[in-house]
């Protein structure tokens, strides 16, 4: 039977902070190494980080527009009214007895907890005539999209804000030098006060190139 | 007698370092997809070599499941190649976001339990998880945030996870046909 090293071997005393501070990417990439190498030979460590993972991952996903929801939506550094506006919807949903529900999707199909997390929308890119298109579907709560197609070098080469769930840009009006196959588009969903809500995976317009007739 | 390194069989292996390789490899490459197929082939790799004899010892064992799951790693990356090179530039001018679901491997399942021991705690305790896990905040902004040392944070966190952990061994315990501690 493989042995474990018990928290006794464990150098780590405050590991919480540790194990934040690794999956939130506060650590130097010498520190995560040197900390993951750790981990693997570490139960108490690697128990911590799987917390901290399942806490992360929980408590973002939750993130939904529903009345129902708890937690205020995932975004970076909330400002302080809408973790007040967040608690006062908690309390709600305390009051009315609903603190329990859950939402039902989360209980089957292929990858229930994605369907949570708005972040990874997809955006598909395809060739109209001369013109790159651009669509992807609504995420609730966002009333702007920012639509950015940038180089491999990610320099940004065309940006739009447009309220709709698509996009189009004339190839011919990007940059000299563009070769679409080398380019990169990315949304991101913001809600009516211009925060983020939500970033789209990244497209590679190869893919629109490769259905052109 | 010491046990031979050669004697790990692979639900073994599987239990103890499956998941830690597939949480590495998924923050590492940002995809719970690409997390598991090189967890998949870490193991593979790592019984192979611990047939073979390749690994010296029980103790080197984790030394050598890290180093081959970070050898897979940065081969997918290369593999990935310019369409990764320019996925990384992009984020690097995008706002910081908390790790997503797909860097943390969190099953609905997982999610459930976890709310469940959540609403079990007290609203202090839950208060200092929102602030850590929600919210995404370091140790120092939320001893600003709430009036308390940094000290008195990091006691109050870790009394809370403890309370929390105890929560879902307890809910594990109850919840499993046999009553093992079994997660997911």
């Amino acid at each position: 039977m493989m042995t474990t090293d018990g928290p006794s071997a464990c150098p780590h005393e405050d590991r919480e902070s540790l194990a934040e501070d690794y999956l939130a990417r506060r650590l130097s990439e010498a520190q995560a190494e040197e900390f993951e190498a750790h981990y693997f030979a570490c139960d108490a460590c690697f128990e911590q980080v799987e917390l901290a993972a399942s806490l992360y991952g929980a408590l973002r996903d939750t993130a939904q527009p529903q009345p129902a929801t708890r937690f205020s939506p995932a975004r970076p550094r909330p400002r302080v009214w809408a973790w007040y506006a967040a608690a006062a919807a908690i309390a709600c949903v305390t009051l009315s007895g609903v603190w329990l529900l859950r939402t039902p999707g989360n209980a089957a199909g292929e990858s229930p907890v994605m369907r949570g997390d708005r972040d990874g929308f997809e955006v598909t890119a395809t060739r109209s005539g001369s013109d790159l298109v651009l669509e992807w579907p609504a995420v609730p709560g966002a009333e702007h999209y920012d639509v950015r197609i940038s180089s491999v070098e990610g320099e940004t080469l065309w940006e739009q804000r447009t309220a709709g769930m698509r996009s189009s840009v004339a190839l011919d009006e990007l940059p000299p030098g563009g070769d679409a196959r080398e380019l990169y588009a990315r949304v991101e969903a913001l809600d009516g006060l211009l925060q983020p809500l939500a970033r789209s995976k990244v497209v590679a317009v190869l893919a629109a190139e490769a259905k052109r007739p | 007698m010491e046990p031979d390194a050669s004697d790990v069989n692979a639900a073994e292996l599987s239990e103890r370092f499956f998941r830690r390789v597939a949480l590495f490899a998924a923050r590492r490459l940002g995809d719970r997809s690409s997390g598991e197929d090189v967890a998949q082939e870490t193991l593979h790799r790592v019984f192979s070599a611990l047939r073979e004899g390749r690994v010296e010892s029980l103790d080197s064992l984790p030394g050598f499941v890290f180093q081959t799951a970070n050898h897979l790693c940065m081969q997918q990356a290369r593999k990935r190649g310019r369409e990764a090179r320019a996925l990384e530039r992009l984020q690097r001018t995008d706002p910081v976001y908390p790790p997503s679901s797909d860097e943390v491997l969190i099953s609905a399942e997982r999610v459930e339990q976890l709310h469940g021991a959540l609403d079990q705690l007290r609203e202090a305790d839950r208060e200092i998880l929102r602030e850590a896990y929600e919210n995404w905040r370091g140790t120092e902004e939320i001893a600003s945030r709430l009036g308390l040392s940094p000290e008195a944070v990091r006691v109050r966190k870790h009394r809370a996870l403890k309370r929390l952990g105890d929560l879902l061994r307890q809910n594990d315990a109850c919840n499993s046909p046999r009553g093992s501690g079994t997660r997911e």
